[in-house]
């Protein structure tokens, strides 16, 4: 960095936004012909911006934010019902609090088969959102996805990215895309999905580990989606792109689909994991973070549903 | 009165991405980056107001990337690098603060993030003066808040 011309007093100069304390430096620095040159190339990447039509980046800006203000809105709802008790009977927290440690020994039950994963070759990759939250090893966690995508010195923060969202703070990226016509629509958190949307899921780890992607709607039915049986998790090496071999086509049930990407650095099996969704009462299928053994982490996204 | 963001985004997107390509070292950590800092904007558009928008989405910007560096924990590969990761690392002053919004911070609801002022001081050479102003604090209020992060910065520079 140019520590006596530095670049964030050119943006200033560029900008024309010079306080009155840096008048006198700015007015110094426009004497340099390097910083000319510098402003510039500062100018020419600036139109270059405007040319390539900023506008749709700022939609999809726009729908990230309402979105992520959809979702915390459900959760702080979620939390003033647990709060006064509505929704969730104790009986059922009791049921999730009693639910013992994942690594048990596996079982053979396969998954409730209420949707089939369509055998259907996706072209361009397809998109969607995450909301991490790790390592919940405490108690019955109330924090939601929602929330964790809203409280950024907290929780790993999201972001997308041209090949989906970025789990910020956990070295995955879950990306899941609509194929519209012709292209392939990014979805995010809230993003309103209906019946037959073809849904492509793709994941990239930026460390090894071991991953499972399984799906959940609000009749409670449960997809498997990586591996596509109940099995061991799959391992994902650092920075190899994996795109799932079937685009998964929603069915006609209403609610949400509720995608859900758990990880660990260790091998470990989903069978467990399927029971944990199952037992989930039907109020927190949409909301509810899995109490998860510690080094294991968690993201949801969740789809609401709607007839077209 | 509150900004409109999008006018903003056309106007400020591109010192935006510069600001975060020079920290992060990465275009497509540093796009992320871009579009997280908008989102925030729109997130906390009520709050926002700005005598000179440039200064306040420098600083979004350079707290998004501060979260982002210390996400990552990535090995530094200059001595910049270094710098920045350690202040990224650090811990704010005191823990009630830091359990708190950092964004909230820079809206005006809280102090500035001591991580970056020491950003501003360390790596973009401003003088106390210059983050007192940017920031709006005293001059002492700056200095105070960097005495803590100031010796072990200061070693890093040494060493390299």
């Amino acid at each position: 960095m140019d520590s006596q011309h530095p670049d964030w007093l050119l943006e200033r100069i560029l900008l024309d936004e010079v306080p009155p304390h840096l008048l006198e430096r700015a007015r110094l620095a426009q004497q340099d012909p390097e910083v000319q040159v510098r402003l510039e190339t500062m100018r020419q990447a600036d139109q270059r911006f405007r040319e390539i039509s900023p506008t749709p980046a700022f939609a999809e800006i726009r729908r990230i934010a309402e979105g992520r203000d959809r979702a915390e809105a459900a959760a702080r709802r979620q939390a003033h019902r647990r709060r006064w008790g509505i929704g969730v009977p104790v009986a059922a927290l009791g049921l999730v609090v009693a639910i013992a440690p994942w690594h048990g020994r596996p079982t053979s039950s396969p998954l409730p088969d209420g949707r089939t994963t369509s055998a259907i070759s996706t072209g361009a990759p397809l998109t969607s959102s995450v909301s991490p939250v790790s390592g919940t090893a405490k108690a019955p966690e109330i924090a939601t996805a929602a929330q964790a995508s809203a409280a950024p010195a907290e929780y790993p923060t999201l972001a997308a990215t041209e090949s989906g969202i970025r789990a910020k703070g956990d070295a995955v990226t879950l990306s899941i895309h609509r194929q519209g016509e012709g292209k392939a629509e990014r979805l995010v958190s809230g993003d309103t999905v209906h019946p037959h949307d073809l849904l492509q899921i793709s994941l990239e780890a930026q460390q090894r580990m071991y991953a499972c992607i399984v799906s959940l709607d609000a009749t409670g039915s449960l997809t498997a989606h990586f591996p596509e049986s109940v099995g061991s998790a799959i391992a994902l090496e650092p920075g190899k792109h994996v795109l799932l071999p079937h685009a998964y086509e929603l069915d006609e049930s209403r609610g949400f689909e509720r995608f859900w990407l758990i990880w660990s650095d260790k091998p470990f099996e989903t069978a467990q994991l399927s029971a944990r969704l199952r037992a989930l009462p039907p109020a927190r299928r949409a909301t509810a973070i899995l109490e998860l053994p510690a080094g294991f982490s968690q993201a949801s996204v969740l789809l609401p549903k709607a007839q077209r | 009165m509150s900004l409109d963001v999008e006018n903003l985004y056309l106007r400020y997107a591109p010192l935006v991405r510069r600001r975060c390509q020079q920290l992060l070292h990465d275009s497509a950590l540093a796009d992320d980056a871009v579009q997280e800092v908008f989102v925030n904007c729109l997130r906390h558009q009520d709050d926002m107001t700005a005598e000179y928008p440039s200064s306040l989405l420098f600083r979004i910007a350079t707290n998004v990337c501060l979260n982002v560096l210390r996400a990552r924990r990535r090995h530094p590969e200059t001595h910049d690098d270094e710098v920045l990761l350690s202040i990224a690392s650090l811990e704010d002053e005191g823990s009630a603060l830091e359990a708190r919004s950092l964004l909230a911070r820079i809206f005006g609801k809280e102090e500035e993030s001591t991580r970056v002022m020491a950003v501003m001081y360390h790596l973009d050479g401003m003088t106390f003066d210059e983050v007192a102003k940017e920031t709006g604090m005293s001059i002492s209020g700056v200095r105070k808040r960097l005495l803590g992060l100031r010796h072990r910065v200061q070693a890093l520079k040494e060493v390299a």
